[in-house]
């Protein structure tokens, strides 16, 4: 397994930790000091990641992301599903 | 509807979170009337988001050393050290249907209320989107809010007495040692009722009171023993363990 993290500072500080096979995701952590409703949420967006293939473009992150969004009713606050998006593929490279 | 007032009170960390929810479960239910709290923390703490990292945020050796009790809330936002004597704490806790649905809304509507209360103390207070309240450009007050089964929950701090060289000292700075530059930058984006006011900690504590309830029928109450036997059961089953505490 390998990890690789990442960190963004939008309006909050989002960090994010990947942990994967060389293949595809194996584990997501999202950390940071960002507001988000309903908390648990945060827990289906980081196990959606889970599975995707190392060069997974990012787009098709942020549709991914954006799905999950619209399904759990989640509000955000201190970043956009795209900045998420780019950080992701960034720590993906 | 009649409002109860709480506070103010000392507690440890793990009470003082598990207080507020345990009051916002029974609030769900109807047991418990709306509720605003205002607190202090016995020993001093730290408290992190809801999504944040203990480990990345606290320093948990100097915290241990020091008696500094360590909690994750169940809101987000950022770590928070509250000094014993240093702050006062307060909880806005209600039926969601009573505060506006848009999150920023909400805050404004809230905080609005402490900045009238720095107001009154001769403090000229902003509300900062999206949770701080500034006085002179400086930051004074902090909050987080969470909603959950149609319970709304606002908390949040007001910095009374700062010391940084202990706030940077159990919060994980990116700066390597706490120099005296550090402190001067904290000090230009931070301070504190002491710095502005000569008002005391308890006529604080009696504007935030006043202007939390002006407008609302409201009683000063005590917890019933329902929501202490809950709140203990918290304490025991997330707010002292590790497997929240550390689970990010």
């Amino acid at each position: 397994m390998y990890e690789r993290r990442g960190e963004l500072k939008a309006g909050k500080l989002v960090r994010i930790r990947v942990v994967h096979d060389g293949e595809t995701v194996d584990r997501v952590e999202i950390t940071g000091d960002f507001m988000l409703h309903p908390e648990e949420a945060l827990e289906r967006l980081e196990a959606s990641l889970v599975g995707l293939p190392l060069e997974v473009d990012e787009h098709t992150l942020m549709d991914h992301i954006d799905d999950i969004v619209q399904s759990t009713g989640m509000q955000i606050i201190g970043f956009s599903t795209q900045q998420l998006a780019r950080l992701v593929r960034e720590v993906l490279e | 509807m009649i409002w109860r007032v709480v506070g103010m009170e000392y507690h440890d960390a793990f009470t003082n979170m598990a207080i507020d929810e345990a009051v916002g479960e029974m609030v769900a239910i109807g047991r418990s009337p709306p509720t605003i709290r205002l607190y202090g923390w016995r020993p001093s703490a730290v408290s992190i988001g809801c999504f944040q990292s203990m480990r990345d945020e606290v320093d948990l050796d100097y915290c241990r050393r020091h008696g500094i009790e360590c909690v994750r809330r169940r809101t987000g936002a950022g770590a928070v050290y509250h000094d014993e004597e240093g702050e006062v704490t307060y909880s806005l806790i209600c039926p969601e249907d009573l505060v506006p649905k848009d999150i920023t809304a909400a805050y404004r509507r809230i905080c609005g209320r402490i900045v009238d209360a720095l107001s009154e103390l001769g403090m000229e207070a902003e509300f900062h989107p999206i949770n701080d309240i500034l006085v002179g450009g400086k930051k004074i007050s902090g909050s987080a809010q969470t909603r959950r089964g149609g319970v709304f929950l606002q908390h949040g701090t007001l910095l009374y007495d700062v010391n940084p060289r202990t706030m940077f000292s159990a919060l994980k700075v990116t700066e390597s040692k706490i120099s005296d530059k550090l402190i001067s930058s904290f000090e230009e984006r931070v301070t504190s009722v002491r710095r502005e006011s000569t008002a005391s900690k308890e006529r604080v504590q009696r504007a935030l009171i006043a202007s939390f309830t002006r407008g609302l029928e409201w009683e000063r109450g005590s917890w019933s023993q329902e929501e202490l036997s809950r709140a203990n059961e918290l304490v025991r089953e997330r707010y002292s363990r590790d497997e929240w505490n550390l689970k990010r």
